[in-house]
Formats: C-alpha cells, sequence, structure tokens
C-alpha cells in the first residue's frame, strides 16, 4: 500500500490535480488498485447554484479520466524504478481509445481505479483498466497510452 | 473561477472562453491558456502544461452548450464515451487552443463529436471523438 | 507455392486491419505503399501504437529502433516478417 506522501514521490502532479490518495495493491508490471476521493470542496464543485440539481454534482469525466490515468502512471513509474530503470522526462498523456462511462461519482463516493500495465516498449506504456464506485462500474478503457517527454521539448522557445 | 460563470455543472474549470464560428453542425470554441487557471498550479508547479483532460474538458463544453442551446431548456449533455483521444503537442501559456467540433446526430439521444484541435501556430494539439448522451431533466428539478 | 502466396496476403491484410483500427480509417485507404505520415496523418505515437499491436498479435518483439523504418504496410510487413520469422 503506499499513502499520499509517497504517491507524491512518484507522480509530479500537486494540489488539486493529483487525483490519487492512496493505492491499495500494486503488483509491479502488471496491476494496481488506486483510490481517490471525491469531495465537495474540491474546486470542481466552487460556484454552483444552489437550484442546481443533483446530476450537476456528477463527478467531471475529464477529472476522473485525469485521476484512473495517473492511478497508471503510478503503476508504471514505480514498476521502473523497482526495476531500476531510470526514468527520465515528463509524463505525458499520449492517447486513449474506447473508453466508456457506465456510472457517475459525486461527493462522498471513493473512485477505485484498477488498472493494468499491457506493454511498455522504450518511453511508451499501453495501460487498460476500470473505474469503480462500490460495486458499480462507472468506467471501462481499453487503451490509454501514456509517454514521457523530455522536459527540453515542453519549455516553450 | 470567473463570478460571471453561468456554468451550472460541475467542471474543473470554465474550459471554453468564446465561441467563434458556427455554421450548421461545426462549432469552433477557443480557450486561452492561462496560468492562473484552477488547477492548473498543479500541472505542474515548476512549468504550466493545459493538462490533456481539459482539451477534452473543452470539447465537451463547446458541444453540451450547441447542443442545450439547440435543445431548449431541460436538455442535458453528458459524455456517454471517449471513443479516440490523442495528443500530439503541448499548450503551455499564452498559447490560443481552437477547437473545430463536428457535431453529427447518431439517434436522438446520441451526438457523435469530432474535434480537431489546434494552437495559435497552426500545429495540432489533439484530436478526439465523442460521444455524447443527450437528455431531457426536469427543468425546475 | 499458392500456399505461400496465401500466407503472405493473409499477413498483409491483418496488418492493413491493424494499421487501420490505429490511423481510424478504412483499411482500402491503406496501399502497400502509402505512407503512413505523409498519407495518412501518423504521428510518432500512432506508430508506436501500432508497433504494439502487432507485439500482442504476432506475440513478437520487435525493437523500437525499427520504428523509424516502418513508414508504409510493405516495410512493417517485411520487418514482422523477419522479426517473427514468417515464412511467406
Amino acid at each position: 500500500m503506499l499513502e499520499h506522501a509517497d504517491i507524491k514521490r512518484i507522480l509530479p502532479h500537486r494540489h488539486p490535480i493529483l487525483q490519487v490518495d492512496r493505492v491499495l495493491e500494486l503488483d509491479p508490471g502488471n496491476r494496481i488498485v488506486a483510490t481517490k476521493a471525491v469531495t465537495g470542496a474540491e474546486p470542481c464543485y466552487v460556484g454552483l447554484p444552489a437550484e442546481a440539481p443533483a446530476s450537476a454534482y456528477a463527478y467531471p469525466v475529464s477529472l476522473l479520466v485525469e485521476s484512473l490515468g495517473q492511478a497508471g502512471g503510478i503503476l508504471w513509474l514505480h514498476t521502473a524504478a523497482q526495476r531500476a530503470e531510470p526514468v527520465t522526462g515528463t509524463l505525458i498523456f499520449g492517447s486513449a481509445r474506447d473508453l466508456t462511462l457506465t456510472g457517475h461519482a459525486y461527493p462522498g463516493d471513493v473512485l477505485r481505479h484498477v488498472v493494468h500495465l499491457e506493454l511498455v516498449k522504450g518511453d511508451n506504456a499501453f495501460m487498460r483498466g476500470e473505474t469503480w464506485v462500490g460495486d458499480t462500474r462507472i468506467a471501462t478503457v481499453g487503451e490509454i497510452l501514456a509517454v514521457l517527454r523530455q522536459d527540453t521539448t515542453l519549455v516553450p522557445a | 473561477m470567473a463570478a460571471s460563470t453561468v456554468r451550472a455543472f460541475a467542471a474543473p474549470l470554465d474550459a471554453v472562453d468564446r465561441i467563434e464560428d458556427r455554421a450548421a453542425g461545426v462549432i469552433e470554441a477557443v480557450k486561452d491558456i492561462v496560468a492562473d487557471d484552477p488547477y492548473l498550479g498543479g500541472h505542474y508547479p515548476d512549468f504550466t502544461i493545459y493538462p490533456g483532460v481539459f482539451t477534452i474538458e473543452t470539447v465537451y463544453q463547446a458541444a453540451r452548450r450547441a447542443i442545450e442551446e439547440r435543445g431548449g431548456p431541460g436538455t442535458r449533455a453528458e459524455i456517454a464515451a471517449i471513443a479516440s483521444v490523442r495528443f500530439s503537442a503541448p499548450l503551455l501559456p499564452g498559447d490560443v487552443l481552437r477547437a473545430t467540433c463536428e457535431l453529427t446526430d447518431l439517434d436522438p439521444s446520441r451526438v457523435r463529436v469530432k474535434a480537431r484541435c489546434r494552437r495559435g501556430d497552426g500545429r495540432t494539439s489533439a484530436q478526439l471523438t465523442l460521444e455524447l448522451l443527450v437528455h431531457k431533466e426536469n427543468a425546475d428539478a | 507455392m499458392t500456399q505461400a502466396v496465401t500466407q503472405r496476403e493473409e499477413h498483409f491484410e491483418e496488418l492493413r486491419e491493424i494499421a487501420a483500427e490505429v490511423l481510424e480509417i478504412e483499411p482500402e485507404e491503406i496501399t502497400d505503399t502509402s505512407l503512413f505520415a505523409e498519407d495518412h496523418e501518423a504521428d510518432s505515437l500512432r506508430a508506436i501504437e501500432i508497433l504494439a499491436r502487432i507485439e500482442k498479435k504476432y506475440k513478437v518483439d520487435i525493437p523500437q529502433s525499427e520504428l523509424p523504418k516502418m513508414v508504409n504496410l510493405t516495410a512493417v510487413y517485411e520487418i514482422v516478417k523477419q522479426h517473427a520469422n514468417w515464412q511467406d
């Protein structure tokens, strides 16, 4: 199990876009189970009008995908560290395919991501995963490609 | 977050600054990338990149707005699927994101949104295809 | 003889299918020699995706150093053939 302090040593993301709270299981090179608690105090809920319906509080899909992707990032980078394969560069979301949403999360829910590492090819990692709230699967993604890019390519000229 | 926001659903930020063009089924949404937008302080502390998922948010908010305007009061559009998304160039503070979104009705309750996003320098930053589920909500709920 | 030709064609069609899926175009649009980057808008991400799918399908390991050579379907076929020991 990895706690939040451990996660911050693995991922470069910081508050409030660090979207993983805790890692429950980690099988290097294979699979991770990680959680993120959704709370009404998050910036995405700022400014919602009092008359907004319950549906307005559905956790944004963009943040849900970010959270799932970060769980995958932890799996990949932790695996690389364990195998003493030096990792350099910035973690980038390269692409994703076949992501379907089948439910919602609301403040008070805990997202539980299960991500599988399918293939690592140099600076590229292929993953697939699911997100659960309790016994309900709310998202499935067929393929996520995460990429490490050297920082110099990201700095504006 | 701007006090003037009219957004009535949870979102990490107001991801569309303006709609510049609208033809039949095609909208062009523009977002200026600025470092002090919500969430960007943590992405990353040393230098800012507009997160890939926020590009998804830009396209979604632009399409949602168009669908809700078209459908009238109580119309809601939510993401049912991200068929594919790929990022090909980073967006940094000072960049202008221009998302050209093509909307196609798959059936009365499903709209496909195909978008190509470009930066000010013309380079494609992302291409994505979303599917939105459209439904009517009790306007006074 | 007939057998060998069939096998080769089958591999070509499978590879065409993989490339079309990744590039999100119809298989017919990819000819044996059309260029992934110039003709079909492939970038480095798409190229690595094609490589990954081929590795998965044929259970073969293709070094990343081969990527720059995989410019079209024919080139891909020749590289996979070599690494998978196809006797087409």
